[in-house]
């Protein structure tokens, strides 16, 4: 990002980063799974 | 409280990492991504008064069928008449007012069913919810391609894959609460209603208490915009008004309209179609499966097909989506007569990768021929083209079958006429990407100043 001197510097932390992107991706990942889960019988032919 | 939800309060610190705006976007659409599974309610929907079965007084299923075709009107209304108010506004009030909307509907909706009034539902998760969904759909994209000038193309591509998953999580969430909240004396709609109007509301809570926009002249770090004028990528600006009057805009128009029609045309077939078309091989369960894999596909072409666009340029994409679904569209009759189902399975999957790329990579290619000005308008009013193929769609794949059915043709090759016509659709998709060239500079908004 660009610095502007009149400005305070608020640095994201990476954690924070990191957990939102925990947050959202948990519940498209058990959505996910669940096709998955929802898929296996075209393949499985029962 | 008010100053929270103001643009200025929302303008990003030096420091702000513009990848906190990604998870953001995708809490907004993995929650209104919802809709696609509203199907799950119309079985219990049709019961509240019977339980274990329908009886007289219950809610018919082509009356229920109004309340989702009510919320993709309103998502495309709501989207073309607030999208000016969100570029003004700024992206968190916009958001607070779609989670507001969308979990409203909710809300209201589980009022109606409780009263058993099927207009308090439609004006519920067809109107307010609507609203909620046309707002909430085009908040974050708007955000997102400002933050990512680099790559708009991914960034869309990460929201919008946002929006298919939400699908996928709306539909088990719903199941699981259905089953939870089912009595002997109640289907368990209304309740399970309410919890999902809390979920998504907290969902959608996060991305407006997240998200940012950068500030003016803002540019990554190391960005160097190209000097060199690119071809079809614009520098300049066009208003939301004025982009209306130009050619782009109804040639836009009408590649996302035939785009989403021939997908949604076949979306709704595939199960039957795989059934009718392998009979003896495939059974309704893996049918089930066959329709879950596709939303796989539709979820990952979202995202690849959109990044692909930043590297090879949007009209190049849209030329493969139109091209390449042309020649599968021809083929999938061909491919239904094998002995083996992979090669159909295959080629449908790439028919709703690109159905699914087709959505997301729209509003990069709107902010290449228009600037980002007013992305977000523009795109909310390009999306009455989805609300026109969302009717569109259906009622052309159903009535061409119909008539098909009605005149003696086999189920199986009565597929065979549709797959033609989609394919012809496309072909008028890829003769209007073709004629799309860059915006005359009368229309930019810069040139427009100087002239004054």
């Amino acid at each position: 990002m660009i610095e502007t001197s009149q400005q305070e510097v608020e640095k994201t932390p990476v954690i924070k980063i990191a957990l939102a992107w925990l947050f959202v991706s948990i519940p498209l990942m058990w959505g996910i799974y669940q096709v998955v889960l929802k898929s296996l019988p075209l393949f499985t032919g029962s | 409280m008010h100053s929270f939800f103001d643009r200025e309060k929302t303008i990003a610190k030096p420091g702000f990492s513009r990848w906190l705006i990604p998870p953001a976007a995708l809490a907004i659409h993995l929650s209104i991504g919802q809709v696609y599974a509203f199907s799950v309610f119309n079985l219990p929907l049709s019961k509240i008064i019977g339980v274990t079965e329908s009886v007289p007084g219950d809610w018919k299923l082509t009356t229920i069928g109004w309340i989702f075709s009510l919320a993709i009107v309103f998502l495309g209304l709501s989207a073309a008449v607030f999208g000016k108010w969100l570029e003004r506004v700024g992206p968190r009030k916009a958001m607070f007012l779609a989670a507001l909307c969308f979990s409203g509907g909710f809300f209201v909706s589980s009022l109606g069913v409780h009263l058993h009034q099927i207009w308090i539902v439609y004006l519920g998760y067809g109107v307010l919810g609507g609203i909620g969904l046309g707002i909430g759909y085009i908040s974050p994209v708007s955000t997102l391609i400002k933050w990512f000038p680099d790559r708009p193309g991914m960034a869309t591509g990460m929201a919008i894959m946002g929006f298919g998953g939400g699908a996928m999580i709306g539909s088990p969430l719903a199941v699981a609460l259905l089953d939870y909240f089912s009595t002997p004396i109640s289907v368990g709609v209304s309740e399970t209603f309410l919890v999902m109007g809390v979920v998504y509301f907290s969902l959608m809570m996060f991305g407006v208490i997240t998200v940012r926009v950068p500030p003016k002249d803002w540019k990554p770090e190391g960005y160097v915009p190209s000097e060199k004028p690119r071809k079809l990528i614009t520098n300049n600006h066009v208003n939301a008004d004025i982009a209306l009057k130009t050619p782009q805009f109804w040639l836009l128009w009408v590649i996302l309209c035939v785009n989403v029609t021939a997908g949604i045309g076949v979306l709704g077939q595939a199960s039957p179609m795989i059934q009718e078309m392998f009979e003896g091989v495939i059974t309704a369960e893996a049918a089930a499966g066959f329709v879950g894999l596709l939303s796989l596909f539709n979820l990952v072409g979202r995202f690849f097909w959109s990044s692909l666009s930043d590297k090879i340029g949007r009209k190049t994409v849209y030329a493969i989506y139109f091209g390449l679904g042309l020649l599968m569209y021809t083929l999938i009759p061909s491919l239904g007569r094998l002995d083996t189902a992979i090669w159909f399975v295959i080629g449908f999957g790439i028919i709703m990768s690109m159905y699914g790329g087709g959505f997301s990579t729209i509003p990069a290619y709107l902010r290449d021929l228009f600037g980002t000005y007013q992305v977000g308008a523009i795109h909310g009013r390009l999306l009455t083209a989805w609300s026109t193929a969302g009717i569109l769609g259906p009622v052309l794949v159903n009535y061409i079958r119909e008539i098909q059915i009605n005149a003696g043709v086999d189920k199986a090759e009565a597929y065979t006429v549709t797959m033609y016509i989609m394919a012809g659709l496309l072909l008028i998709g890829l003769v209007c990407n073709y004629l799309v060239k860059e915006v005359d500079p009368k229309y930019h908004m810069i040139k427009k100043k100087e002239e004054e």
